[in-house]
């Protein structure tokens, strides 16, 4: 049974015009760095409150921060957002790292407690919201790369070479580190998945 | 098939990565092995769910907030806008404002302080060449109490003085050749502070309370240019490269931009305002709107 990728990504970028709104942020124009943020504010925003619900404001307005600052590197070799996405990532992993945030690794959940509780969660078998809850919540316990990359590619709907373009890792890393995230998310979510 | 290869064909059939063959073996084994159907059966669902996940709206008012906050770290950030700020911070405290004209020494500030902040006692505390010239387009009255004229032109200004424009016209007083403020009808401000460049005889800061009305600024950046500052008892003001009008009244500060951006600086707080916009600040609390269409700008 085939499932297409729906693609999730929510402004189709085309070069041109995106080059030239780069190029007079680069300038200090205000104007142009509103209408970036207009347009990219939500993409972000998707990815880093998958990534750090608690702090998601926060690193989003921190990733807009760093893109006004450096847009003169912008080089046009990229999509704007694929330029946003890697700084939205860099932000979140830093501030994962400086946070030193007491996470916890979901290979080191004993495997009784890597399963959601149906019990917790009694009507989650209708894939309500307890049941996207309970999806966050694994989706906290993957280590950083493998939730990144989940988030880039079965929430965001990136292509894996985007994918690879945006983390800095091959797209054959891509897929594998898709493919452990859904086996810990599946084992995570069972109880919720048998029905 | 092994089993623990049906669940990776299984994933990357969700990729339509699958060749003909390969989706024969997975389906073979899927008829033929009960645990790993269950298997696949979760992992088909899951996949589904996926693709219900919902994508988030941005929470209210965050495109602003990450403007705001952009636009005034862009400023603090930098070197030229530590400076100033740490002038500003000093001259929000009066008190303090002997330092803050030491360290303001490489910065040509115009500020325009609104009522009360500026007593006429603390410009004692500075030792400061006492007048500047500047340069009148129109006519504005120039003096102090009952010496008051009518001035245009060439024009020197001494602290105490004040500078009023009591026809409906606006007049426009260039504070140097990159700063220039455009007095409104019916609007009067008063000299307060002045110190120049003992080298060059620019002036480095000119403080200036302003009583009523409304002023606009025109700041034009330069090599040897600084920054305007307009400080009100709400508010501190720092443009770069700007165009933008304040105005206050009992309690309120009004500022608009026209072009470039500004950032102001609250007690506590720091918030940006872009080209075609306007801010209120008022109660220790700001509102920013956009600037109806039409809005002209005295300058």
């Amino acid at each position: 049974m085939l499932h297409p990728i729906r693609s999730k990504k929510l402004e189709p970028v085309s070069s041109g015009p995106d080059l030239a709104l780069m190029q007079r942020i680069a300038k200090g124009d205000g104007d142009a760095f509103a209408d970036l943020v207009r347009r990219y504010t939500r993409m972000l925003y998707n990815v880093a409150y998958r990534y750090n619900a608690a702090s998601a404001e926060d690193l989003v307005q921190e990733s807009f921060l760093r893109a006004f600052q450096h847009a003169n590197t912008f080089s046009g070799r990229s999509k704007v957002s694929s330029w946003l996405y890697r700084i939205c990532v860099n932000v979140c992993l830093t501030h994962m790292g400086r946070a030193s945030l007491q996470t916890t690794d979901i290979e080191d959940v004993p495997e009784s407690e890597l399963t959601a509780s149906v019990n917790d969660l009694p009507e989650a078998r209708a894939e309500g919201r307890e049941t996207f809850k309970a999806l966050e919540e694994g989706l906290a316990l993957l280590p950083a790369q493998e939730r990144m990359v989940f988030i880039l590619r079965e929430l965001q709907g990136l292509a894996y070479s985007e994918i690879s373009d945006v983390l800095g890792i091959t797209e054959q890393a891509a897929r594998t580190n898709l493919h452990r995230a859904k086996r810990r998310l599946q084992s995570w979510l069972s109880p919720l998945l048998l029905s | 098939m092994e089993c623990s290869e049906a669940l990776d064909f299984l994933y990357q059939s969700f990729d339509a990565q699958l060749t003909p063959t390969q989706q024969m073996l997975l389906d073979a084994h899927r008829r033929t092995c009960f645990a790993c159907a269950n298997t696949l059966t979760r992992a088909e669902r899951f996949q589904a769910l996926l693709l219900k996940v919902p994508q988030l709206a941005v929470p209210r008012g965050l495109e602003d907030r990450i403007i705001e906050r952009v636009f005034a770290a862009s400023h603090v950030t930098t070197k030229r806008g530590e400076t100033l700020r740490t002038f500003v911070d000093a001259i929000t405290n009066w008190r303090s404002f002997a330092f803050a004209a030491g360290t303001a020494a490489a910065v040509l500030a115009l500020v325009l302080v609104s009522r009360n902040i500026f007593q006429p006692s603390a410009m004692t505390h500075v030792q400061a060449p006492p007048t500047i010239t500047a340069a009148i387009n129109g006519t504005l009255d120039v003096g102090s109490g009952s010496k008051t004229s009518q001035q245009s032109g060439a024009v020197t200004v001494a602290p105490g003085e004040t500078i009023a424009n009591s026809s409906e016209q606006p007049s426009t007083i260039a504070v140097s050749q990159h700063v220039a403020v455009t007095i409104s009808g019916n609007t009067q401000i008063q000299v307060g502070q002045v110190q120049v460049d003992p080298q060059t005889g620019d002036p480095n800061v000119i403080a200036m309370r302003l009583v009523h009305g409304m002023v606009g600024v025109r700041e034009s950046l330069g090599k040897n240019a600084g920054a305007i500052h307009v400080a009100t008892d709400q508010a501190t003001i720092v443009p770069t490269g700007t165009i933008f009008t304040v105005s206050a009244s009992a309690g309120t500060t009004d500022v608009a931009v026209g072009e470039g951006s500004v950032a102001v600086y609250l007690p506590g707080e720091t918030f940006g305002v872009p080209a075609g916009n306007q801010a209120r600040i008022s109660g220790g609390r700001h509102t920013i709107s956009k600037l109806r269409p039409g809005t002209k700008f005295v300058h």
